[in-house]
């Protein structure tokens, strides 16, 4: 670009002097010529076509002459001549004219095969199309019979959607009224558990305070009593204490009635029965010796066996009529006294000892501080 | 790109005067032929403007060598036609006699000075030849590989028919260069007969070169040449004689021949 490139005032005034000098050159290379050239140009091509022009005259002239020169034989028949030559005219037009209409014809027939070939190229494709249509149409209607099947199987599901959206609901609204029923009853039952609690706990104060009560007013009692003993201050005098034992005689044992050897080992439980008349003892001998006690005798009456270890305790039973033992081999033993025949032998308690709390009521006391009751002994 | 329409517009008009005189020793017919005139464009080529001359003449000339290849010659020197006509102007005529007196010839065609031209279609890819080479040396090629065949047809058309808009939309891509830098290397082809006895010399020689563009005289002084010797002498291109201070990169845009090639001639204005 001149303008990116930046001519400067020396370049254009050089551009001048170039252009200066084409213009000499013109003037005297082109000018001088151009116009003579150019028309000496167009007299040689005018000159040239005439020359072709008469050429063809020429040639015109020579065929007409030779025409002429065949038709010029009858000269003196002149009017014939003149007659035939005009025919001859006619002749010739009429021939052409015939030859125009053969052309034509010729024409006309070519065209009539092109419009045949046309009509049935389009009944070719009217018939494709017709084809084409038929096909479409029992597109058309499978199409149709698909989409009505689809939407009885869309409503049918749509149907079945409904339903477990309905159950779902109601197992919901169940579900939910079940939660508040529960919620409900954790509540009751942390009160009842509450009120429970509250009511035990209140017996468990009664009880104390009634045993409280109970003991305080036994309590009371006894300081009472001792109070009025304390206070009643009898004079007691030596001889009134040999005839009147006012609560309790005590005396300590300074003889010893009678000794003997019991057992062959050590001695553990003595019992006098009811009447005091028999004495049972148990010993380590895993015997029980029964012995008749009178005035000045011990006499051996029977032993009863059975016992596996030491026998450690021996009761009578209220009647006098049964003995009861424990003994070292965990278990408890019954044994009649008329016959001395073992009765009943209790094992896997461990009782090593037991006593009789009151007659009527034998209680045992095991080893593993569990208490039976015999209600009745059988 | 070459914005001064004017001056091309006056490069592409450039016109001279031929006298075409069939030569006498082929003269068959008892009258000889009119010699036959006409204005021939300086920039194009012989054989595209010599179909009248030839249809003129061949009427004259024995019947056998009716289609024999028809030659030029001027005062002995057979016409090289793919030379342009104005730069043959400018290199053989060194008295200005107008018009120019070309001999024409049917017979002995001179086959080791010139080439045959049997057909426009050698003349067309004689033309893209060149174009192709100017293309290399000023633009890595870029621009004529770009160009579709479309553009190619139309320079030959351009050419051929004598249209200035034609010719030159298409060739003003040919011309484009970017902004600050000028052509890669300017094409040009220096003619110098008393000097060297080569046809022509061409070297590279760039537009700009150290920020500074180049002008007329630093493309002389690469030559290498003694230029002086035979002389006071002139550069001519186109009949005109440049100035030595003008630009390259100016001169190649606007003066170049339709080959997008410069012609200089250098001619020693010796008495």
């Amino acid at each position: 670009m001149a303008g990116g490139l930046a001519y400067s005032n020396i370049e254009l005034s050089i551009r001048r002097v170039i252009f200066k000098e084409i213009e000499k050159r013109n003037y005297r290379e082109k000018e001088p010529f151009e116009i003579l050239i150019s028309t000496y140009n167009k007299l040689f091509d005018a000159v040239s076509e005439l020359r072709h022009e008469i050429l063809l005259l020429t040639i015109q002239n020579e065929k007409l002459r030779q025409e002429n020169l065949q038709n010029g034989q009858g000269t003196l028949e002149g009017k014939v001549t003149e007659k035939s030559s005009v025919l001859e005219q006619k002749i010739y037009s009429l021939q052409e004219e015939l030859t125009n209409l053969h052309r034509r014809k010729g024409e006309h027939a070519q065209q009539i095969v092109d419009l045949t070939s046309k009509l049935q190229e389009t009944e070719k494709n009217l018939n494709l199309k017709e084809t084409l249509l038929s096909e479409a149409e029992t597109k058309i209607i499978a199409l149709k019979d698909e989409k009505k099947q689809l939407e009885i199987s869309l409503s049918e599901t749509e149907g079945g959607n409904q339903v477990l959206r309905d159950e779902h609901q109601a197992l919901q609204i169940a579900y939910a009224s079940i939660e508040e029923k529960l919620k409900i009853l954790h509540y009751e039952n942390i009160a009842l558990v509450e009120r429970l609690m509250a009511y035990k706990a209140h017996d468990a104060e009664i009880l104390n305070k009634e045993n409280e009560h109970f003991v305080k007013i036994k309590q009371a009692q006894m300081q009472k009593e001792l109070e009025e003993a304390a206070s009643e201050v009898k004079v007691v005098t030596a001889d009134r204490l040999l005839f009147e034992t006012p609560l309790l005689s005590s005396s300590i044992p300074t003889k010893v009635h009678s000794k003997f050897d019991a057992h062959e080992g050590e001695v553990n439980a003595l019992q006098f029965n009811a009447a005091g008349r028999m004495l049972a003892s148990g010993g380590g001998d895993r015997k029980i010796k029964l012995w008749d006690i009178g005035q000045n005798t011990c006499s051996l009456r029977g032993s009863l066996t059975g016992s596996n270890a030491g026998i450690t305790s021996v009761e009578f039973d209220a009647n006098g009529s049964l003995i009861l033992a424990a003994s070292n081999d965990f278990a408890t033993r019954v044994w009649t006294v008329e016959d001395q025949r073992l009765r009943v032998s209790l094992t896997n308690q461990r009782s090593l000892y037991f006593w009789v709390l009151e007659k009527k009521i034998p209680i045992l006391c095991t080893q593993r501080r569990t208490i039976l009751r015999f209600l009745t002994f059988k | 790109m070459a914005e001064d329409r004017e001056i091309l517009r006056e490069i592409w008009e450039g016109r001279l005067p031929v006298c075409f005189t069939l030569a006498t020793e082929e003269v068959s017919t008892p009258i000889a032929p009119d010699p036959f005139y006409l204005m021939v464009p300086r920039l194009t080529y012989f054989p595209l403007v010599t179909d009248k001359v030839r249809r003129h003449f061949v009427r004259c000339v024995v019947p056998e060598k009716h289609d024999n290849e028809m030659w030029l010659e001027f005062e002995k020197f057979p016409l090289k036609w793919h030379y342009p006509i104005g730069l043959i102007y400018d290199l053989l005529v060194t008295n200005s006699e107008l018009p120019w007196q070309i001999t024409v010839h049917f017979d002995k065609y001179p086959d080791n000075k010139l080439l045959k031209c049997p057909s426009k279609d050698v003349v067309e890819s004689h033309l893209m030849h060149s174009l192709k080479e100017a293309d290399a040396l000023k633009h890595k090629n870029h621009i004529m590989a770009l160009m579709q065949e479309r553009d190619h047809k139309q320079l030959w058309l351009g050419l051929l028919h004598d249209r200035f808009d034609q010719f030159w939309s298409a060739n003003r891509k040919l011309m484009e260069h970017s902004a600050e830098d000028g052509f890669r290397y300017i094409p040009f082809r220096l003619y110098a007969p008393q000097l060297t006895s080569k046809p022509f010399m061409q070297y590279l020689v760039k537009s700009i070169e150290n920020e500074k563009r180049l002008t007329l005289e630093d493309l002389l002084q690469r030559a290498n040449l003694n230029f002086e010797s035979k002389g006071p002498f002139q550069v001519v291109i186109h009949g005109i004689d440049l100035p030595l201070e003008t630009p390259l990169q100016w001169i190649s845009e606007h003066l170049s021949y339709p080959d997008n090639f410069l012609h200089l001639c250098i001619r020693y204005s010796s008495p």
